[in-house]
């Protein structure tokens, strides 16, 4: 029985090793379409929306909320607006205009009866004046030409003004405006002269959401100036890891069993890129970025940014991979061990930027630009949960490696110069004239030497986001 | 032309040329492992195209521990048994009565790679399965048992079974069967 069970067995065995050997190495070839499926998984893969960009949130807030208050007091005319919005109902006009008379230049004044004579006959939308949600035609951006300076006559008179309206409600004037027109130097008393402008049809209009910010409309100047801005940008998906890194001396410190004593010393090192796995990665900028406005539509601007990309080796070393001799003595990493590298970039753009769309205080621009990216320094930190770095023996004392940190020379030779370029949408939001919000996502793309195969260094998504102010 | 190594580098760095050669060069073998354990080719295409992703994510971690074609047939085989666990297939006890023909063995010498290939295909879910990864991957009846959630001894009747149909379709193949006359005692 236990000869023919023996037999038996070795007939199956022997039935296994020739399906075995007849079907190894057996290949059938897969559907085209598979691959083109593949190709477009791979590009999508691994999005992982940093918390960092989640913990940025609230500080963006903050310090924009902090930026409001901080111009917004030093500003007259906001002051005269939110004197206004208290008081709407209430408060005689003759008031403001007295605390603000000496705002007005003399100059350029003109009586408010022979300019509401002159345009009784024309329609205006005055609502955007009022900032109450009513039905009004989209504020246009216009080039301001020279129709503001035939308003900017020498005959208005502001006791005139004072007198045709002192004492009356705010509303009233409003009232009236829907079937006057007011000039810009009038909009000026009532606080909203900062942000006001002309249209081609001669017809006055607030542009509190007028993209640049401008303050005010200066007779028969474009609306040209410097803006300078902060803007930090966290990197909010990545579309490769394809980072490679440099060679990098590690040093580590090492203290005897009683901690009485520390030793620092230099490893060999470590270039065997085949020994990391890159499981995830990190980015984002910040800096200082100035900009001209062109056209009042179109910036040209340039900067100096602090960028930095992170990408993190995982658990996957198996061994020890430090090696060192100091002193006859072996140091010797112990293994599960994960990296963390920093690559740190001083960033210089030159970008250009549209403002396609404005209505209220937004505005939607696009943005496009190009920058040198000087890399830095290369750090690296060490991270074991587990286990002690390793040990070390010198003089027969018994040393504990406590911290390990790399650095990395860098050379014209290892790619320390790379390129970038950034195409971007986003909003812009008026919180004050001169004063304003920026955000939207950025498509970032760099290409480095460091990569040797001349694969892209870094891709990915990041979500600018910043404050201007426009001098 | 890439190396092997140059293959490994550029995968890990993400490149898609490096990564669509890696494709192309272990695609038709993986292919046919798919075909061998799926239920038909759209499933198959399935079991690379899954196979293949977990291959590209987890490259950092093959160890230069034996043959790389070994590693990816690994991970394949793998995800192909999380999604058999996932379908709970039925290891139906399906009679597959009648002895074992003694020559089967013999006739196999002259069978064409592919002939057996769509033999195999045709056995039912559990013995296919259960077949594969005891014949063609080494796996044992403990570790079948534990990847499949079933006992060792359904693991060991299943191939059992497996077995006798599969030697029954290869005796009743007849272009297999004509082969054999002609090669072993000259005659049709």
């Amino acid at each position: 029985m236990k000869v023919l069970k023996i037999y038996i067995m070795s007939k199956q065995e022997e039935f296994d090793n020739k399906v075995r050997q007849i079907l190894n190495g057996y290949e059938m070839p897969p559907p085209e379409r598979i691959w083109p499926d593949l190709d477009n998984r791979l590009s999508g893969k691994k999005h992982v929306v940093k918390p960092v960009f989640y913990l940025f949130l609230p500080a963006f807030f903050l310090f924009s909320v902090a930026a409001f208050y901080y111009f917004g007091s030093k500003s007259p005319s906001s002051k005269v607006e939110s004197e206004i919005a208290n008081q709407e109902n209430r408060k005689s006009l003759l008031d403001l205009i007295s605390s603000h008379d000496n705002k007005i230049s003399g100059g350029k004044t003109r009586d408010l009866k022979t300019s509401l004579t002159q345009r009784n006959n024309r329609s205006a939308n005055y609502h955007a004046i009022t900032r109450q949600p009513v039905n009004r035609k989209p504020f246009r951006q216009t080039d301001p030409g020279s129709k503001i300076n035939s308003n900017e006559n020498s005959d208005f008179k502001p006791k005139s003004f004072q007198n045709e309206y002192s004492n009356t409600p705010l509303t009233q004037v409003i009232t009236d405006s829907k079937k006057k027109e007011l000039s810009l130097n009038h909009l000026k008393y009532l606080g909203f002269g900062k942000s006001a402008i002309d249209n081609d049809d001669d017809k006055i209009i607030a542009i509190h959401g007028y993209h640049s910010g401008i303050k005010h409309k200066p007779a028969g100047k474009k609306f040209s100036g410097w803006e300078i801005g902060a803007v930090f940008s966290p990197q909010v998906l990545r579309f490769n890891d394809a980072v490679k890194y440099l060679p990098v001396t590690y040093n580590y410190q090492a203290k005897d069993t009683d901690s009485k004593s520390t030793y620092v010393g230099t490893t060999q090192s470590v270039t065997d890129e085949k020994d990391f796995l890159l499981s995830r990665s990190t980015s984002f900028s910040a800096g200082i970025s100035v900009r001209y406005n062109i056209t009042g539509l179109l910036y040209a601007g340039t900067g100096v940014f602090y960028q930095t990309v992170t990408q993190h080796f995982g658990k996957t070393i198996s061994g020890p991979i430090l090696f060192s001799t100091v002193k006859s003595a072996d140091l010797q990493s112990a293994p599960e061990i994960s990296f963390d590298y920093s690559y740190n970039y001083l960033r210089i753009p030159l970008y250009f930027n549209y403002s396609m769309y404005s209505t209220g205080r937004l505005s939607f621009y696009a943005e496009a630009g190009a920058a040198i990216n000087i890399l830095n320094s290369v750090k690296t930190t060490f991270k074991n949960s587990e286990q002690p770095y390793g040990s070390l023996n010198i003089n027969q004392n018994m040393y504990a490696v406590t911290s390990v940190s790399g650095e990395s020379p860098l050379s014209t030779s290892s790619g320390f110069i790379s390129y970038s370029s950034n195409f971007s949408f986003g909003v812009s939001y008026l919180i004050e004239p001169g004063l304003f919000l920026q955000a939207g996502p950025e498509y970032n793309i760099m290409i480095s030497g460091l990569n040797k195969d001349n694969t892209d260094f870094y891709k990915g998504l990041s979500f600018p986001m910043s404050i201007f102010y426009h001098f | 032309m890439f190396s092997e190594e140059e293959l490994l580098k550029g995968c890990l760095n993400n490149s898609r040329i490096h990564q669509k050669a890696f494709y192309e060069k272990y695609a038709g073998k993986m292919y046919a492992l798919c075909l061998r354990y799926a239920k038909d080719n759209m499933e198959a295409e399935d079991f690379l195209q899954e196979g293949f992703m977990k291959v590209y994510d987890n490259l950092g971690k093959y160890r230069n521990e034996g043959s790389l074609e070994g590693w990816i047939r690994k991970v394949i085989v793998n995800n192909i048994l999380q999604a058999i666990r996932i379908k709970k297939i039925q290891f139906s006890e399906i009679d597959a009565a009648g002895k074992a023909q003694e020559n089967e063995t013999d006739i196999l010498s002259v069978m064409a790679a592919d002939e057996l290939f769509e033999l195999i295909r045709k056995l039912p879910n559990g013995y296919r399965t259960v077949f594969n990864l005891y014949v063609v991957e080494e796996y044992s009846h403990k570790d079948i048992a534990a990847a499949l959630g079933i006992s060792e001894g359904t693991s060991k009747s299943q191939l059992a079974r497996a077995r006798m149909m599969l030697q029954k379709m290869v005796l009743k193949n007849e272009s297999v069967k004509d082969l054999y006359y002609v090669e072993t005692r000259g005659i049709r």
